[in-house]
């Protein structure tokens, strides 16, 4: 059960390394990378997900998870500068 | 208001609601660090019954007094089976959408934590009353 009503909450933080950490279990699980998994979610790719046995529930928060990790750890920003220079 | 005031606030809407989340899996609340509480994230499941319960998943960002759930899940799963889950995601079209029992997508509404919570509990009855009367012996005709 979660905290009483009126009680403080025990405080609990995340951190774009603990959230590579919860993409490895989904990785391990599921065998694939999350960049693979996530071009697949993007682009509504059905056959890679149910045969893998991806529940809704866990397409969903693992595709939300590897967005706020890209946006945490600086990798969209890391790409941008990678175009940058392809395009160069 | 900061994230501990909302995620306070969605703790008393699962009590009141006589639901609890699963002690099991641990505290379903965080914050974003570094974001002087203003971006948090909610995931766990509430549990309904022996059979079921609510996964959760939810990213929230607080602006002023005002909240935004830029993504959110909620799907309820009977006995390891994902009856029906709402969903918003701006990868998806349409953003705002509901998936069947077969995961098919059906466009929907902004649905709130507390309306898909009343909602499950529904439906949850619904499929308990539909197990029940299937596992039920067919009535013998009487003898007149």
């Amino acid at each position: 059960m979660g905290p009483k009503k009126g009680k403080a909450m025990d405080k609990t933080y995340y951190s774009a390394e603990s959230l590579r950490r919860a993409l490895g279990f989904f990785e391990e699980r599921y065998g694939m990378s999350s960049s693979d998994f996530y071009a697949a979610y993007v682009d509504y790719d059905e056959s890679c997900m149910a045969g893998r046995g991806i529940s809704g529930f866990h397409r969903h928060s693992w595709a939300s998870f590897y967005r706020d990790w890209r946006r945490m750890s600086g990798e969209d920003f890391a790409a941008t500068v990678e175009r940058e220079l392809h395009a160069a | 208001m900061d994230i501990w005031e909302y995620f306070q606030q969605r703790d008393r809407e699962v009590a009141e609601q006589s639901a609890a989340w699963d002690d099991d899996l641990g505290q379903p609340y965080a914050e974003e660090q570094g974001s002087n509480g203003q971006r948090g994230r909610i995931f766990g499941r509430v549990v309904l019954s022996e059979h079921a319960f609510l996964a959760v998943n939810e990213a929230v960002e607080v602006q002023g007094s005002g909240v935004t759930r830029s993504v959110y899940a909620y799907y309820l799963v009977y006995d390891g089976v994902e009856l029906c889950g709402e969903e918003r995601d701006p990868t998806h079209t349409p953003p705002v959408h509901r998936h069947d029992r077969n995961h098919k997508r059906y466009p929907s509404s902004v649905i709130s934590f507390k309306e898909a919570l009343t909602r499950a509990w529904a439906m949850l009855a619904a499929e308990e009353e539909l197990r029940t009367y299937d596992t039920q012996e067919p009535r013998q005709p009487e003898e007149s």
